[in-house]
């Protein structure tokens, strides 16, 4: 269900029993017209993925939702959309995980619990030619997030909500949450004029500077502390031989097991 | 602020870069010479250092097998360093075309959905208004780049997982 102050601002849900992917599904809507502000809800998913193409275990209890919005800022932009959607969604978790939850966000999204991953987020754009070669631009905001149960065969760690939150930490709860939490971020980021004040609110949200992170990318591995987020939102990692930003990459934990998935 | 492939610029942080014909800052040839070894022997596709008020920022062609070679925007050490970096810059005409497709951001072009997936399109494909042609990633943002228009692939200017500019042409239907 959606929180009523979504309702009340025309959100609207798309709820399905089963989807290939909820990602795939608000693009393609957003490929066919619709304007936007749509949440598609899935109860499982048969295909879905999260970075590069990589599988997201997607079984029933657990949730799977995506946003459909339609020109939320300038192209450009787009990639200041996952640090709205991780504050929404640290957010939401928090409030229903109560206080001393141990809660965090690791760049650029993903969600920890004390170090073993409890969401993550997939943000894609998506464009509809308009004609005379103009387009219109549109985004979708995925959250997968462990709620009953979660996979154990990672090659990093990973936590569910019901461990966190117990009986409050049910995909429903999660969701009437998250409806409402997106709707803060996204103000308060203001279509990209405030990113300043967005990013302030992702760093109250995320991993204390100083954590031991390693970014591996294309099968070479680095390791450095984190220090913090530069203004366009790219990572600053602390190595040996000086502060280094980081774009892209799969980012772990550095004292955990740090197997390449790619 | 353009694309320097293999490239590797440095300027005082907040400043512009030195007009032709001023003295130049100083730079340590040895601090470069670190740096590109370093950028060289992993796998980073971006590096940015501050050293005091000295920015470098290194950003590598991923795709290419050539070693990253040191570029300045001063000109005097451009001529004087590396005269190989700046025989690799010279401008690609397909990127002037009228049909170039140009990058909406700054990001990592992939030219597949997934590692094992085929290309979306090759030189020579046949593409309809909306197709997707290519995603560009930002900050794990993925971003389908689809087709203008109508018409067929002739130039593909980028590899898979390179990173690009504002603007950047990608790739030219016609």
């Amino acid at each position: 269900m959606l929180h009523p102050v979504a309702r009340s601002l025309g959100y609207r849900l798309h709820h399905h029993a089963s989807l290939g992917s909820t990602n795939e599904e608000a693009l393609a809507l957003g490929r066919a017209g619709d304007p936007g502000r749509l949440w598609v809800v899935a109860d499982r998913q048969t295909a879905g993925r999260g970075r590069v193409g990589r599988a997201w275990a997607s079984p029933p209890g657990n949730h799977y939702a995506t946003l459909l919005l339609v020109e939320p800022c300038q192209p450009r932009l787009a990639p200041q959309l996952g640090f709205v959607a991780g504050v929404a969604l640290a957010t939401a978790l928090e409030r229903l995980a109560g206080a001393g939850h141990g809660i965090a966000i690791k760049w650029p999204n993903d969600i920890l619990c004390d170090g073993a991953k409890l969401a993550g987020i997939l943000v894609e754009g998506g464009s509809v030619p308009q004609g005379g070669g103009a387009a219109a631009f549109s985004a979708v905001l995925g959250f997968g997030v462990n709620c009953a149960s979660h996979p154990t065969d990672l090659s990093y760690p990973a936590t569910h909500l019901g461990l966190i939150a117990g009986a409050a930490g049910t995909r429903d709860a999660l969701f009437a949450a998250l409806s409402a939490t997106i709707v803060d971020a996204l103000d308060l980021w203001d279509r990209g004029r405030n990113f300043a004040g967005l990013r302030r609110a992702w760093l109250d949200h995320a991993l204390p500077p100083g954590v031991s992170l390693a970014v591996v990318r294309q099968g070479a591995r680095h390791v450095g502390t984190f220090r913090s987020v530069d203004d366009d939102g790219r990572l600053i990692l602390e190595t040996g031989s000086g502060c280094v930003t980081v774009e892209a990459g799969d980012v772990f934990l550095a004292d955990r097991d740090t197997a390449a998935a790619s | 602020m353009p694309m320097i492939r293999n490239g590797l610029r440095t300027r005082p942080k907040g400043t512009r870069p030195t007009p032709a014909g001023t003295a130049a800052p100083a730079i340590d040839a040895d601090l470069l010479r670190t740096l590109a070894t370093l950028i060289s022997d992993s796998d980073l596709a971006e590096m940015e250092i501050e050293k005091g008020d000295l920015r470098i920022k290194l950003v590598r062609h991923t795709a290419t097998s050539h070693a990253p070679a040191p570029q300045v925007t001063t000109p005097m050490l451009v001529a004087a360093a590396m005269p190989a970096a700046a025989a690799a810059a010279p401008a690609i005409p397909a990127a002037e075309h009228p049909g170039a497709v140009k990058s909406p951001m700054v990001g990592t072009v992939y030219r597949r959905a997934s590692p094992e997936a085929k290309a979306f399109v090759e030189v020579g494909s046949t593409v309809k208004a909306g197709d997707k042609i290519l995603l560009v990633e930002a900050m794990k943002t993925f971003n389908e780049i689809v087709a203008p228009r109508a018409g067929t692939i002739s130039a593909v200017l980028v590899d898979d997982g390179q990173p690009v500019e504002y603007g950047q042409p990608l790739l030219v239907i016609e």
